[in-house]
């Protein structure tokens, strides 16, 4: 939201491309790394705080004149504090995450046109001191602009492939359009690791609502408040993993006839569902447009008071679509007949990290030498299998 | 821990089987393990639909309905693997086959 704001507000993009440090956060606006003297004279870095009038999901005329500071008072040369912005000193927390120092009071005579005037008049007069010891102090740092944080799916940067050094291989995956069709067991794992990679977008389908059950073969962990209220399961997955980025699509509704058109833009697509006759209309529309999907399953089984399980992953892929209907099954008839419908978070969770892995080879992040695009794997023997090659 | 009942057996037969040549015995008795369970099965080489037959019952066999069937302890030119329908595979003792539905997710 805060980059969106950022780009859409021309005052605070305009602050942003001059290279000020600038952060929305819990409705404020932070300047950070604006030079000033301190009461000995030397040369520190504090943060400008200011409070957004917001017009819908765009900046608005300021409502205050007021601002706020993270540091200590800024002063003169003469370690005076710099009485023509003083108003308040003392700790106050505007929101549970900024606690400022001090507040600054300096009205024009016509108050401020937008924030960008609001902030540089200012940083204009927090710095001057300092920049007249040392000319090179600027709050113009582009320390943000180095991160590139604005155009990121994420929320808060990715600093897991940042310190692997595997950020160029991570970005092969920037841009790319998901869906994952079925948020059960297996498609909520899918979603939980897909989401973590730079996809632009990742489009939910499921009409099912989120039950106690479901908790206990899905990613997280849901409150019992949460699971009272039943949410539709693409709601839940949207608000949890809105937290972390942004480009999740729900669309509460089975994938048929009527809608199955909609993924022809798709770059890949997961088939999570359980139900074999509605995977028909789906491989046939994504085979005929050419788009890879990973179709996955399992099967269960109980032997006196021990389980058994075999994981499926089936991948339709450029290079190879004709072994797909000997592998997955279009059938409701086998649904019941033998199995319990017995799911384990861990069968869920492995066959969903084995799809997403294989996603990744698609993709060129991991290396394949093998091109299997059917594999399986059985507990109980501890087999994996990889056939049907390209 | 059914398999590792088996192990001496199927040591003796891996000699047996090269003995033979290759061929199927109609004769010989095969131990197999379907499902857990263990099996005896008379014939050198079964198909994807009598293993399936082997796991199940009463299998639902029409061309929409597919089980995934995985083997290991094979003969040693593919010991291990799946089958689909139309695939057929030499029968070693000692044998394991998991047969399921793969539809859960």
């Amino acid at each position: 939201m805060s980059h969106q704001l950022i780009d859409r507000s021309p005052d605070l993009k305009r602050l942003r491309d001059e290279g000020y440090e600038v952060e929305i956060r819990s409705q404020h606006l932070l300047v950070h790394g604006i030079p000033y003297l301190n009461a000995t004279g030397t040369a520190r870095r504090g943060t400008l705080v200011s409070d957004l009038t917001m017009a819908g999901d765009v900046t608005a005329r300021p409502g205050s004149h007021a601002a706020h500071f993270i540091g200590e008072h800024p002063c003169r040369k003469d370690g005076t504090q710099i009485s023509q912005i003083k108003h308040g000193t003392g700790n106050n927390p505007l929101a549970p995450d900024i606690m400022v120092n001090h507040s600054f009071s300096n009205k024009p005579a016509n108050g401020y046109a937008n924030y960008y005037e609001k902030m540089t008049t200012y940083i204009a007069i927090i710095s001057a001191p300092a920049q007249s010891v040392d000319p090179s102090l600027t709050a113009k740092t582009f320390k943000l602009i180095e991160s590139s944080e604005s155009d990121s799916v994420f929320k808060y940067l990715d600093t897991s492939s940042s310190r692997a050094g595997i950020g160029a291989m991570s970005a092969k995956f920037k841009g790319l359009k998901i869906a994952i069709i079925g948020l059960g067991g297996t498609g909520s794992y899918t979603l939980d690791l897909v989401a973590k990679t730079e996809v632009a977008e990742i489009h939910l389908y499921d009409k099912d609502k989120l039950l106690q059950h479901n908790a206990f073969r899905s990613p997280a962990a849901p409150s019992q408040e949460e699971l009272f209220t039943q949410p539709p399961k693409v709601a839940h997955y949207y608000h949890l993993y809105s937290k972390m980025r942004r480009g999740i699509v729900p669309h509460e509704t089975f994938v048929d006839e009527s809608n199955v058109h909609e993924l022809a833009d798709i770059d890949y697509v997961f088939i999570c569902v359980d139900k074999g006759s509605v995977k028909r209309p789906i491989i046939a529309t994504l085979q005929a447009a050419g788009i890879p999907f990973i179709d996955v399953g399992m099967g269960v089984h109980a032997v006196g008071d021990k389980l058994w399980a075999t994981l499926r992953v089936t991948t339709s892929s450029k290079k190879k679509t004709d072994h797909v209907l000997t592998r997955i099954s279009l059938s409701d008839d086998d649904d019941d007949k033998y199995s319990q419908n017995i799911q384990i978070a861990d069968l869920n969770c492995l066959n969903a990290a084995l799809a997403v892995l294989k996603w990744k080879k698609l993709c060129s992040f991991y290396l394949d030498e093998e091109n299997e695009h059917n594999s399986t794997y059985t507990t109980s023997i501890n087999l994996f299998t990889s056939e049907d090659r390209s | 821990m059914k398999s590792e009942m088996h192990s001496p057996d199927q040591q003796a037969d891996s000699a047996g089987a090269a003995a033979h040549g290759g061929n199927t015995d109609q004769a010989h008795e095969y131990e197999i393990v379907v499902n857990a369970r263990q099996v005896d099965v008379s014939k050198g080489t079964l198909s994807y639909i009598e293993v399936v037959r082997l796991a199940f019952e009463h299998p639902v066999i029409d061309e929409n309905t597919i089980y995934t069937v995985a083997y290991k302890r094979g003969h040693g030119d593919k010991p291990e693997g799946t089958m689909v329908d139309g695939d057929t595979v030499k029968i070693k003792n000692g044998m394991i086959f998991y047969v399921t539905p793969t539809n859960r997710s």
